[in-house]
């Protein structure tokens, strides 16, 4: 890529400043001319900006908003609290809260999943927060517009529960969780982000309601879930999709210790293999 | 961030002549002779010239060589001040203290204007000094911090080459980059 950046600078010379800029920045960097445009688009401008620890390390929470007024009563059963997104700047200490998603301002569909890919966060599922109605919605914000925009809908069954996991490059997966009629469900997908496509992956060996997944190095790791005839009582089985050769490889029996829900699980991988390093106790 | 330049037009450094460079440094320590693009000669004394890679691999493919040692891609401008950012960072090899080398670092960057700092740019990169090159880069990062699109335009006498309709398009999309910026 013969482009000039920075008239009279060589080019990695010139990328060497604009990887340096803050990711608010990045908006503007975005805007001087086409060059820069198609340099800070780039997956290789990312992957340097991470590599020289250039880049701004951002926490994005989904919280509850309070509102000043109700602050001071007991919340009242039955009032759902109105979530949203909040995001907090380590490095500063700045806080600032995201838009909300176009069409939902009653807040985030309660279920949601998040994850964040390459340089944007996605949402999908969930159920809207006035209906309850499932929601197949696929939300991505980007960081250096500021904005969201919609994704395909999730194709298929209206799929609610489901495990969610990044490979936290461009693709996201979907794994298990119940059909409207509370089926559990063996079935995976994932959604590309880059290309707003989704594709099927083969069928699990298990049924998954509620299950926890986990990617890891080219590896789909699906933890715990129950199938419809066990509604609740969870399995401590995990299963593990390889991308590389693109199949499920053999189910793992027992990796959890207890039969509860796997949502707050902690793990480490080495070699391949998953090892169970703490989980939240209580409820679920 | 208040800490950019607040008069770019206003500060600009003093090139130091090769005799000033001559007197301030005794006659003790070994020197170099180093001449720039524009035919200036700076005496240099020989540490600081082997902070520059390039010089310094100039006189491990030829140790015998006594010769003035040409730069040609370098301005005599330019080079005065990274000769100055040398011989700051030269202080901090003997005595390591990296909270006092960053206040240096960037007292040396704030003197400068816009102009002073693009013009190093390629002075650090030719004479391989990774360290200023590191601090530049950051600096003009810095400088374009929470400033207008036209504004960085201008600093880096970048033309605009989108058509009004992707222009429009992107104030729309990126509409955070076109408001509550720095005055120009």
């Amino acid at each position: 890529m013969a482009m000039e950046l920075i008239p009279g600078l060589p080019y990695d010379i010139a990328r060497g400043c604009l990887i340096r800029v803050e990711y608010k920045q990045l908006a503007t960097v975005v805007s001087i001319c086409r060059s820069w445009k198609s340099e800070t688009e780039s997956p290789e401008f990312r992957r340097l900006r991470n590599a020289t620890c250039t880049g701004q390390k951002l926490v994005v929470m989904v919280q509850a908003r309070v509102s000043p007024d109700q602050a001071s009563n007991i919340v009242k059963y039955g009032d759902s609290p109105v979530y949203r997104f909040t995001l907090l700047e380590p490095d500063t200490g700045d806080w600032c809260e995201l838009p909300p998603l176009p069409g939902f301002s009653n807040g985030l569909p309660m279920f949601c999943q998040v994850a964040s890919v390459g340089s944007d966060l996605v949402v999908m599922g969930g159920l809207d927060p006035v209906t309850w109605e499932v929601s197949t919605s696929v939300f991505i914000f980007n960081f250096v517009s500021a904005t969201w925009r919609r994704g395909a809908d999730m194709p298929g069954v209206r799929r609610s529960f489901f495990g969610f996991a990044s490979d936290s490059d461009r693709t996201v997966y979907v794994v298990g969780g119940h059909d409207g009629d509370k089926n559990a469900l063996r079935s995976t997908m994932a959604y590309d982000t880059a290309r707003d496509e989704w594709f099927s992956l083969p069928d699990m060996a298990r049924e998954r309601d509620e299950c926890k997944a986990i990617f890891r190095h080219g590896r789909l790791h699906v933890i715990g879930g129950y199938c419809t005839e066990m509604q609740g009582r969870f399995e401590r089985t995990a299963e593990v999709f390889e991308i590389a050769s693109w199949q499920w490889k053999n189910v793992i029996d027992d990796l959890l210790e207890d039969a509860t829900c796997p949502k707050d699980l902690r793990v480490r991988e080495r070699r391949g293999v998953l090892h169970v390093l703490w989980r939240l106790c209580g409820g679920t | 961030m208040s800490s950019s330049a607040e008069n770019p037009t206003l500060t600009t450094e003093i090139t130091k002549p090769s005799t000033e460079i001559a007197t301030e440094t005794a006659q003790s320590a070994k020197k170099i002779n180093l001449k720039t693009s524009d035919d200036q000669i700076f005496e240099v004394e020989e540490s600081v010239a082997m902070e520059f890679a390039t010089v310094k691999s100039f006189f491990e493919d030829a140790p015998s060589s006594t010769d003035t040692v040409p730069l040609p891609n370098v301005p005599a401008k330019p080079f005065s001040q990274v000769i100055e950012f040398c011989k700051e960072q030269i202080k901090f090899k003997a005595n390591p203290d990296e909270t006092e080398k960053k206040k240096s670092n960037s007292e040396f960057v704030k003197e400068k204007t816009n102009e002073d700092l693009v013009e190093m740019i390629p002075v650090a990169n030719y004479l391989e000094i990774k360290d200023l090159l590191d601090v530049l880069n950051q600096a003009v990062a810095d400088r374009i911090q929470n400033r207008s699109v036209e504004y960085v335009r201008s600093f880096f006498g970048i033309d605009n080459d989108f058509t009004s309709e992707e222009e429009a398009l992107l104030r729309e999309e990126h509409a955070w980059a076109f408001e509550d910026v720095d005055e120009d």
